[in-house]
């Protein structure tokens, strides 16, 4: 599904934090969004299935603008990974799982909501838990859980907020190698994102935010010391080795 | 086993809880109705339904038990499933029927028409006389009406965020508490003790026309939290989360506060302040069942209900013929059958 954004502005007061936004992301693109703190990532990311409600500018999937959308009708096709989740009433793995089928449930979920759950448990490696209330899970199957969650609304987008935070090296790795293989099955992936090594890793194509605009957007190649010394105000080291590149921060710029 | 079967096993599971209280509840109703000071048996009962029971019998029965037994039921009900869905939307352990304030602003209510509006009334001799009495029930409810109005003018105001309705909740609930003890400075000693002996919360005030009453608010009421148990599931993995599953968050949260207020405010009005039941009923329910909300609030209806009753039953025949009000009992059962419930983690250990 194709996404465009047209001048897309927002703010949660007077003061924008998207400024004037356009951009196009085709179909099975898995896009990363980076910048430093509070450079609008995951304002934009909200922005995208209408979590926030912009007034000016547009976002278009599929030449239509979001709010041509019923809301159950978008829940269909755009999910939804939050960063920060709630579980002060914890529900079980499968339950949980379950809750992604809302936009298609009605009162009871039919037994077709159930086998469409348990094929995601089995695929993402969860059948084992999924009568464990998903506290006693640890991060990295928590996570595993709330992508599968998302899977569940049977989506053509899946926005994720941060899906690698708090992780450790392994479950980082294990989280982005599945939404690779999600992305190469064609679901369009747009994701926030800390670490630029895995993005350039991961991702076919990066947008670099600062301060609410877009600083440079496109493939690797958009990953120069120049870039990304103004993108983070640090110095960096660009080392290439073979056909990856890897970049090692420094030392930040004094301003 | 598949996922599937296994689920669909603790999905029964949960449900033999609610029948199970269901069961409970009618057993415990069958004993309510037998005991008590004046002895009332199944062949008093027999002769009852043929008509051919004295009037004693009659008027203990069909007066006093009755409607004191359904009025057990149906408050207990109404403060769990308040207590239920306001933990729910929002999110938060500790929020009860009484977190927006309506108890402080009904007690405001009831006190405010012992003393200004009947302080003429030369029918006070006794200090239970206001308890019933029609202008001290419309007076609590509308004092708790508009406690509500205001939080809503607050949250709608300010974007319906949990944390924002729990602060006013409790602003309001103190200037309610500030104008009571103002009332009562200047109440005289038998409203004094009115006030005092409307806020224990005591169904000895129960009669068929309040019950019937409760009735008509609380069925339309549960059908529509059933409705809404999918809504408030999804409230539970944050706003964000519930927004991009096309719910609308705000006007889900507003209409459940609006509901569970209505549904607390009809009981407190009629029977004073019956803390406890709906703070920690859900949460007995939740540690023996999970916290899916499909379950939950049918649990805790039902639960609620036969909790409520059988404190009552106990008040009742404890130290007869002395009948305490149910609001001092139900903290003294509940308590440390929370506190068990607690320790011995009896949800994770039975279910899992």
């Amino acid at each position: 599904m194709k996404i465009k954004i047209n001048k897309l502005q927002f703010g949660y007061n007077e003061t924008p934090v998207i400024k004037n936004i356009s951009e196009e992301i085709d179909a099975g693109d898995f896009v990363a969004v980076v910048g430093p703190n509070g450079s609008g990532k995951s304002t934009l990311i909200k922005c995208l299935n209408g979590i926030l409600k912009t007034k000016h500018g547009a976002v278009c999937i599929d030449n239509s603008p979001l709010n041509s959308y019923g809301a159950r009708a978008l829940a269909q096709k755009i999910a939804f990974v939050p960063q920060h989740e709630y579980i002060a009433n914890p529900l079980t793995v499968f339950d949980t799982v379950l809750l992604g089928r809302k936009p298609y449930i009605h009162f009871k979920p039919s037994k077709k909501d159930l086998a469409i759950v348990e094929k995601l448990l089995n695929e993402l490696d969860l059948a084992d838990f999924a009568l464990k209330n998903i506290d006693t899970l640890s991060g990295g199957q928590r996570q595993r859980v709330f992508i599968a969650r998302a899977l569940a609304q049977d989506p053509e987008v899946l926005l994720l907020d941060e899906p690698t935070a708090n992780l450790d090296l392994k479950h980082q790795l294990e989280v982005l190698d599945l939404l690779n293989l999600l992305a190469k099955s064609g679901l369009t992936i747009v994701m926030a994102l800390h670490d630029i090594n895995l993005a350039i890793r991961y991702c076919s194509k990066t947008i670099m935010l600062k301060s609410g605009q877009i600083v440079a957007s496109g493939g690797n190649e958009v990953y120069t010391a120049a870039n990304l010394e103004m993108l983070f105000d640090i110095k960096v080291k660009l080392i290439q080795d073979n056909e990856a590149i890897f970049v090692i921060p420094t030392v930040p710029i004094k301003n | 086993m598949s996922v599937v079967k296994q689920y669909n096993t603790f999905w029964r599971k949960r449900l033999w809880f609610v029948l199970a209280s269901a069961l409970l509840l009618v057993v415990v109703a069958g004993y309510a109705i037998f005991s008590g000071s004046a002895s009332i048996n199944l062949n008093t009962l027999w002769t009852l339904i043929q008509g051919n029971a004295s009037e004693f019998e009659q008027q203990i029965v069909l007066y006093i038990r009755l409607p004191r037994i359904l009025a057990a039921i149906f408050a207990g009900t109404a403060l769990a499933v308040s207590g239920a869905v306001m933990q729910s939307i929002l999110r938060n352990p500790l929020a009860s029927p009484f977190t927006l304030g309506i108890s402080s602003a009904a007690a405001f209510g009831a006190a405010f028409a012992i003393v200004v509006i009947s302080s003429g009334s030369a029918h006070a001799i006794n200090y239970s006389f206001y308890s019933g009495s029609l202008s001290v029930v419309i007076s609590a409810f509308l004092w708790s009406m508009l406690s509500l109005v205001v939080i809503l003018m607050v949250s709608k105001k300010k974007g319906a965020n949990p944390e924002i309705i729990i602060l006013s909740g409790i602003v309001v609930s103190s200037l309610f508490g500030a104008g009571l003890s103002a009332l009562q400075f200047v109440a005289t000693e038998v409203q004094l003790a009115s006030i005092i002996f409307w806020s224990f919360g005591d169904l000895g005030r129960a009669s068929w026309t309040d019950v019937r009453t409760i009735l008509c608010v609380l069925v339309p009421l549960l059908g529509f939290f059933f409705t809404q148990s999918w809504n408030y599931k999804s409230l539970q993995s944050g706003d964000e989360y519930a927004k991009s599953l096309g719910i609308n968050v705000s006007g889900v949260r507003l209409a459940g506060l609006i509901a569970a207020s209505l549904c607390t405010a009809v009981v407190v009005s009629f029977y004073g302040i019956i803390a406890f039941v709906g703070l920690v009923v859900p949460h007995i329910v939740r540690k023996c069942i999970g916290s899916d909300e499909a379950f939950i609030i049918p649990a805790s209806a039902v639960f609620g209900g036969v909790f409520l009753l059988f404190s009552d039953t106990l008040a009742r025949t404890l130290i007869s013929p002395v009948i305490l009000p149910v609001g001092i009992l139900t903290s003294f059962i509940g308590a440390p059958l929370f506190l068990f419930l607690l320790l011995k983690g009896v949800g994770k250990g039975f279910w899992n």
